[in-house]
């Protein structure tokens, strides 16, 4: 039954209109929140259009009695406010039917995986020497909202459970999905560990060292307070690849390539590189203006790259002393 | 070409694929030939010309999904067949118009790319971002029809091109989302069906290679996706396939062990689907370096002996040399500097050096994720006895999100980096980097190499479609393309004509030399 059938019942059904002012959950709590369950019971699981379009229809079937304005009412209020939104967890990827999770159902779901679930299949679902990993398992891939992970549990399981309500599927399967995609990349869980692992007093030995770092910075001028200003994987990722692009966003521009390009009559021009490829290259003058020279044989192209230095460390610093430094400017508050 | 010239193309290439060059008025398969090597025979362009190089139209594709184009074309009757996700077109090799487009109404999968179509007689096939190898027709663009291979539930796709072999259709599958087996199939040209299964990773016990695993479990989802066209030797009936990477991807405390046939180059043959031999060119991965470059096939000498070769140029930043009859290395080699490894083993595979696998506090890697290589196809050339790869000198920072000892999905990544790419010129007998010409700009494309010593290529994003003197390096001619060359150039000769056709970002551009 679709939902043009579902309006056509509840029109035939009707009794009254509700009271113009009455709000969405109002209709919702009067019609379906008093005889038969509470409205905390509807909101359990957040549904798509389609999945709360056919939750009414079976709610008629069971003997509701909602109007056509409160169906259409009803319906709106609840696709509206207790939908289900696609995962941003790779959300590009997999089947486009692929379940979205409702974080409410999962929280729910919590203490029944917890009784019936957790002790073969562990906390995290992925397994234990007494039970499968359920991150893997073919019925959980294709279960769409309890659609196969209902008649596994009833009469497959190893220990079969007919016992439990379509509700309690639903709710485990939530929660299943829920740590397919924990494990997927983008997952919330992914974050980074301790980078703080490194001896700072060893970092500031390498840094007015071997790694040559003083020549252009100073702890107490450029680098005053970075270990307050950045956290430690920041730290590390700007010292390491100062010109990577994530690392350009910040306040202040970055300092530009510059090229010197000697002409074959010996003349030279320079300025801060623009475009440049086996073919031309393109600079910005002194004046603002963009000039572009052909290359070739007798034209030398010379580039200066503000992070040379930075560049040159990558073969030769060692792990060691990227963690030490990193401690050190950590250090610096 | 004539219907009957089709079809007697198709029973010579069938009879002759063993003398693997391509035919001068087209580029029948993925990589020209069977071999892998993308070299043409054809001189009419050449170094001395080159210059005079000219455009002859293009052709740019539209619909959602549909750029970039990552196919490389097949030409064949004068009409080049291309694809990208759930995209087909014919278009007129000649005149660059169109003579039909086949949309494909999808039900998800990655949109990555498509690395293009195979075609047989008068049947284009493709693969589908969801699971599906589908049979067109190649007159009318018409689905004739279809066949599922592989499980969408299970995060698989499909973006590799089938490679037609007599009386197989050979298709792989891609995915590195949820933890799954890779595989490779063969398939009945003419109707689809099933005709063997290979998987990458042990799927039952006595299975081989379970023994480099810690649990059949963790072998039978162990990843091992096979993302790239195989090359094929008739003369042996031995597929060439490489494997990619294991999984759990990153983290990797629950899957000590070698994780075989993942990171492989593997011989299988292509009447049973059994495994002949292996050579695993990333023991453990733990770097998503999967070793699925392409594995070309060289008939040359190794120190003063004439041998049935197979190359690659792994994404790890290893160069190997096998004898392809027995999977044995005569060379195993850097062509690029990486400081992942501690040398070869007896067998000539990398011995990783455990410190730089990813750590929790971050460890530097050279290469980065992308690698030391990628999909864009090498080449080989036997003119200059040169192997060719798109490359990168790269760094990056590797990190362990999850510690735990039951890591599944990736678990960790790399961040930020460095990098620097360019074209190797490696001498296949020794290894050895005959010449090296880096970019100015960044990025990987796919290579050309013909008989009139060139090499074409793009040079990343400076956004052009480059000519290298194929002996030195020299960069010769350059067109721009407003993006970065997007696939691998293609040439063939039409009516005394030679063209050289390449994709950049949503175009098709066609070049020809008018002499």
């Amino acid at each position: 039954m679709g939902a043009a059938s579902i309006l056509v019942l509840a029109a035939v059904l009707a009794q009254a209109a509700p009271p113009a002012a009455e709000s969405g959950e109002a209709v919702t709590r009067r019609v379906c929140g008093t005889v038969c369950h509470n409205f905390e019971h509807v909101i359990t699981v957040g549904r798509t259009r389609p999945q709360w379009e056919a939750t009414v229809e079976n709610m008629i079937g069971r003997g509701a009695k909602p109007t056509s304005a409160e169906v259409t009412t009803i319906l709106d209020f609840l696709a509206s406010k207790y939908t289900l939104t696609p995962t941003t967890i790779r959300g590009g990827v997999g089947p486009r039917d692929k379940p979205m999770v409702d974080p409410k159902a999962v929280e729910r779901a919590v203490p029944l995986f917890a009784s019936d679930c957790q002790s073969c299949h562990g906390p995290d679902a992925r397994g234990t020497s007494n039970g499968a990993n359920l991150v893997l398992s073919d019925v959980v891939l294709r279960d769409r909202y309890g659609s196969t992970l209902g008649p596994f549990l009833a009469t497959a399981h190893p220990r079969p459970m007919p016992a439990l309500t379509s509700m309690q599927v639903l709710l485990l399967s939530h929660f299943l999905r829920a740590r397919v995609n924990d494990t997927l990349r983008g997952s919330p869980l992914f974050t980074a560990g301790d980078v703080l692992t490194g001896n700072a007093n060893a970092g500031e030995q390498f840094f007015k060292g071997e790694g040559g770092c003083a020549a252009c910075h100073s702890p107490s001028g450029d680098l005053a307070s970075i270990g307050r200003r950045m956290d430690p994987i920041t730290i590390q990722q700007r010292f390491l690849f100062p010109n990577n692009v994530a690392s350009r966003r910040r306040a202040t521009p970055p300092p530009q390539t510059t090229v010197t390009i000697t002409l074959p009559s010996g003349e030279t021009r320079s300025g801060s590189l623009v475009y440049i490829d086996d073919f031309n290259v393109s600079f910005r003058d002194a004046s603002g203006a963009q000039q572009t020279v052909r290359r070739g044989a007798n034209v030398r192209v010379v580039k200066t790259d503000p992070y040379a230095a930075h560049v040159d460390l990558l073969p030769r610093i060692t792990d060691k002393a990227i963690h030490d430094v990193v401690a050190y400017l950590a250090s610096l508050k | 070409m004539t219907r009957a010239f089709i079809v007697c193309f198709a029973i010579a290439w069938t009879l002759q694929a063993a003398t693997p060059a391509p035919e001068s008025d087209s580029w029948p398969t993925f990589n020209g030939d069977l071999s892998g090597r993308r070299f043409s025979a054809l001189t009419k362009i050449n170094d001395k010309n080159v210059k005079n190089l000219s455009l002859a139209w293009s052709y740019r594709v539209s619909g959602q999904g549909a750029a970039p184009v990552k196919a490389t074309p097949i030409q064949v009757g004068g009409v080049l067949y291309f694809s990208s996700p759930d995209h087909v077109w014919a278009v007129d090799a000649r005149t660059g118009r169109e003579i039909w487009h086949f949309i494909w109404e999808g039900k998800g999968g990655n949109y990555i790319g498509n690395r293009g179509v195979g075609v047989l007689n008068d049947i284009v096939y493709v693969e589908t971002p969801d699971c599906n190898l589908v049979a067109i027709n190649s007159k009318d663009g018409k689905e004739r029809w279809r066949q599922t291979i592989c499980d969408l539930d299970r995060y698989y796709y499909s973006s590799a091109a089938p490679i037609v072999i007599p009386n197989h259709v050979i298709v792989g599958v891609s995915g590195d989302d949820v933890s799954s087996a890779g595989y490779i199939e063969a398939r009945d040209p003419s109707t689809g069906a099933l005709q063997w299964r290979w998987y990458s990773v042990p799927q039952k016990a006595g299975d081989p290679g379970l023994e480099t695993w810690p649990s059949l479990e963790m072998a039978k989802y162990g990843g091992g996706m096979t993302w790239t066209p195989v090359t094929y030797d008739p003369e042996t009936k031995l597929i060439y396939l490489t494997t990619g990477n294991p999984q759990p991807v990153v983290a990797h405390s629950n899957r000590p062990g070698a994780n075989l046939f993942t990171a492989c180059i593997v011989a299988i043959n292509a009447d049973d689907g059994k495994m002949q031999w292996y050579f695993q060119a990333s023991p453990h991965d733990t770097h998503d370096w999967d070793a699925t470059q392409t594995a070309i096939l060289i008939d040359g000498e190794v120190r003063g002996e004439r041998r049935k070769l197979v190359a690659q140029a792994s994404r790890n930043g290893k160069f190997f040399l096998l004898d392809r009859t027995t999977g044995k290395a005569l060379v195993s080699s850097d062509f690029v500097p990486t400081n992942w490894s501690l040398g070869f083993d007896e067998k000539g595979q990398p011995i990783p050096n455990p410190a730089k696998h990813p750590q929790v506090d971050g460890a530097l890697v050279s290469p980065n994720q992308a690698g030391a290589a990628n999909w864009p196809s090498p080449s080989f050339s036997p003119a200059t006895g040169l192997f060719y790869v798109s490359a990168a000198h790269a760094y990056s920072v590797w990190y362990i999100y999850d510690a735990g000892k039951n890591p599944m999905g990736w678990g960790g990544t790399d961040r930020g980096g460095w990098a620097q790419h360019m074209v190797q010129a490696i001498d296949y007998a020794t290894g050895k980097v005959r010449w090296s010409h880096t970019w100015e700009g960044s990025g990987f494309s796919g290579l050309l190499s013909t008989a009139g010593n060139l090499l074409f290529t793009g040079d990343g994003s400076s956004n052009n479609f480059v000519a290298l003197n194929a002996t030195t390096g020299e960069p010769l001619w350059r067109a721009g393309v407003r993006t970065p060359v997007s696939n691998g150039p293609i040439t063939y000769t039409l009516d005394g004509l030679q063209y050289v056709v390449v994709a950049a970002g949503d175009t098709l551009w066609s070049f020809v030399m008018n002499e």
